[in-house]
């Protein structure tokens, strides 16, 4: 059921700012307000392969411009449910959904709900840096072109503004027409998020962003999450960055969601006695 | 540092010997086909000049040229492969991309396999009763097209599923992810990652329809023809065929060698060229992929 009180004036089609969005852009730091838009919300969420469940009975809303990390051993299911939010379960056989996942109160897995649209407004990019192996301003301009996009100069728009969002404009400016796998593995994860980010979703989603990146490569892309004041939600294996960069965080473990909150409460002051063990390292 | 170094004579030594020994191996097999490759050049280029390649057969084939054979091969080869590409092109999208992995598909996976040894020459029966006499297409390029199509389905479908499913599937990922529907990842994305490794397949097919014998005797090869084909329903000489009535039922068949090993060199080398082609074009393909 759809949340009314939570989204804001949304529903009304009201562009004139959301009534609780005035406070979030100035302190965006660790244990943002309660007061926030809800984006993503799900209810009793369970997820089955065949007939081993992935998830179960999750519920968690996802707060719009805040960085929300999922952190838990391998096989807990934090990349399942992050993929459930675009749905890119879809492909995969034998797999079977229950309860509801909705975007800005849009029924994510309803009947009338075309996948297509939803992965426009829900970005992500992976854990491998993936660019197409095409020149760099045609991996940006895939996603636009595909909702019909064409004209050069709104193209070249749209490119220098993602990659300029990416934080990697001055780096490749010179080299547009270069194929984006000549970059360097963190450059080219940026490419993908430039990619993503070109088509202006709602939120991005990150599984494992930085996992297969060097040091240097990883500090950039946190750099980047930090400072990119959009709705983002990273899996992570990694309890330092989760720190570092969310402004809340989930533990998962098994399939269930153990705790939810603000990251430095969930990091400093756990409610769960499992929540404590992994981040002090007692398992995982 | 000793505890690993003590045995490193001996390892060397096994080293050598086995790379003596496959590249033996490699030399004989090269130096088979340099044998064989030279000995139809050695006998059969006194047969080629400007007349042999352009002129009519004369005087019961024993003279003149085989330019009606030449264009015959020619119109089969690729017009098998205008029918096998498509089928089996969209044939390896649907099992690779498409289709539920589960004991159907497997089916038709090893159905594939199977018909790619099946002898030609059933090929060739199964097109004469199909598409001479039911379809009744009569013996024709018509019918020898389609029918050496069916015969390299196999091989162009099996190959061109193989590159599909070699595609990193975050190519697919990926797109999807962006808003791309499944038939805009697989035309935008997929395919053209895939397509150097789908070409391969085509290319050994389409060597192997200009080689072909036993089909089109069946279904399409005349021994003579006084002009060149105007119409798909027309039959036609090959290349293949001509090689055969020559050396078995011909005027003169001990004196018509030279003639026969001409043609030989003249299938060789089309064969080539044709694969030569599709060689750079999937060279020029692959350029773009690194990964």
């Amino acid at each position: 059921m759809v949340d009314e009180g939570n989204l804001g004036p949304k529903g009304q089609g009201a562009d004139g700012g959301p009534g609780g969005g005035g406070g979030r852009n100035g302190g965006a730091g660790n244990g943002a307000g309660a007061d926030g838009e809800v984006i993503i919300k799900a209810e009793n969420v369970s997820f089955f392969y065949g007939q081993f469940q992935a998830l179960k009975n999750i519920s968690l809303d996802i707060m719009a411009d805040e960085v929300t990390a999922f952190i838990g051993p391998s096989g807990c299911g934090k990349s399942t449910f992050l993929k459930l939010l675009n749905r890119m379960h879809d492909f995969v056989p034998g797999t079977r959904l229950a309860g509801e996942i909705l975007v800005r109160g849009t029924s994510l897995y309803g009947p009338e709900t075309d996948p297509v649209d939803i992965r426009r407004r829900v970005g992500m990019v992976f854990q491998r840096p993936n660019p197409f192996p095409k020149s760099i301003y045609d991996n940006i301009c895939y996603g636009p072109r595909l909702v019909g996009v064409t004209k050069k100069s709104d193209l070249d728009q749209v490119v220098e503004k993602a990659l300029k969002a990416a934080a990697l404009w001055d780096d490749v400016k010179d080299k547009l027409g270069k194929s984006a796998l000549d970059l360097s593995g963190g450059q080219q994860q940026r490419v993908c998020i430039a990619r993503a980010l070109a088509l202006e979703p709602e939120i991005l989603l990150m599984d494992e962003p930085t996992s297969a990146l060097d040091p240097i490569a990883t500090s950039k892309v946190e750099d980047w999450i930090r400072g990119a004041g959009m709705s983002i939600v990273i899996v992570t294996h990694n309890m330092q960055q989760a720190a570092r960069i969310s402004d809340r965080t989930a533990f998962f473990y098994m399939g269930e969601l153990i705790e939810f909150g603000p990251t430095l409460e969930l990091f400093t002051s756990p409610r769960e006695v499992r929540t404590e063990n992994y981040i002090t390292g007692r398992f995982g | 540092m000793f505890l690993f170094g003590y045995s490193k004579e001996a390892r060397k030594r096994r080293d050598q010997l086995a790379t003596l020994t496959i590249a033996g191996l490699a030399g004989f097999i090269l130096l088979v086909l340099a044998a064989l490759l030279v000995y139809i050049f050695v006998q059969g280029i006194s047969a080629i000049n400007w007349e042999f390649l352009t002129q009519f057969p004369r005087q019961s084939m024993t003279k003149g040229g085989i330019l009606p054979a030449i264009v015959g091969t020619l119109y089969l080869a690729l017009g098998s492969m205008v029918i096998s590409i498509p089928l089996g092109f969209g044939a390896a999208i649907y099992l690779a991309e498409y289709a539920k992995q589960g004991p159907l598909v497997s089916v038709i996976r090893l159905g594939v396999a199977n018909l790619a040894g099946v002898p030609s020459v059933v090929f060739g029966l199964f097109g004469l009763s199909l598409f001479v006499t039911t379809f009744g297409f009569g013996r024709s390029l018509l019918s020898g097209c389609l029918t050496l199509g069916l015969l390299t389905l196999p091989t162009v479908t099996a190959a061109a599923e193989e590159a599909l499913r070699q595609t990193p599937s975050s190519f697919r990922e990926a797109a999807l992810a962006l808003g791309a529907n499944r038939f805009q990842a697989i035309r935008q994305v997929i395919l053209p990652a895939a397509l150097p490794g789908m070409l391969t397949g085509a290319i050994l097919a389409l060597g192997r329809a200009a080689g072909e014998t036993a089909p089109i005797t069946l279904t399409s090869a005349t021994a003579y023809s006084p002009a060149l084909p105007d119409s798909p329903l027309n039959e036609a000489m090959a290349l293949t065929t001509h090689i055969y009535n020559l050396a078995t039922n011909g005027a003169n068949i001990a004196g018509t060698r030279p003639q026969q090993f001409g043609t030989a060199l003249v299938l060789m080398a089309i064969v080539l060229g044709l694969s030569l082609v599709a060689v750079i074009l999937r060279a020029r393909l692959r350029r773009s992929r690194k990964w």
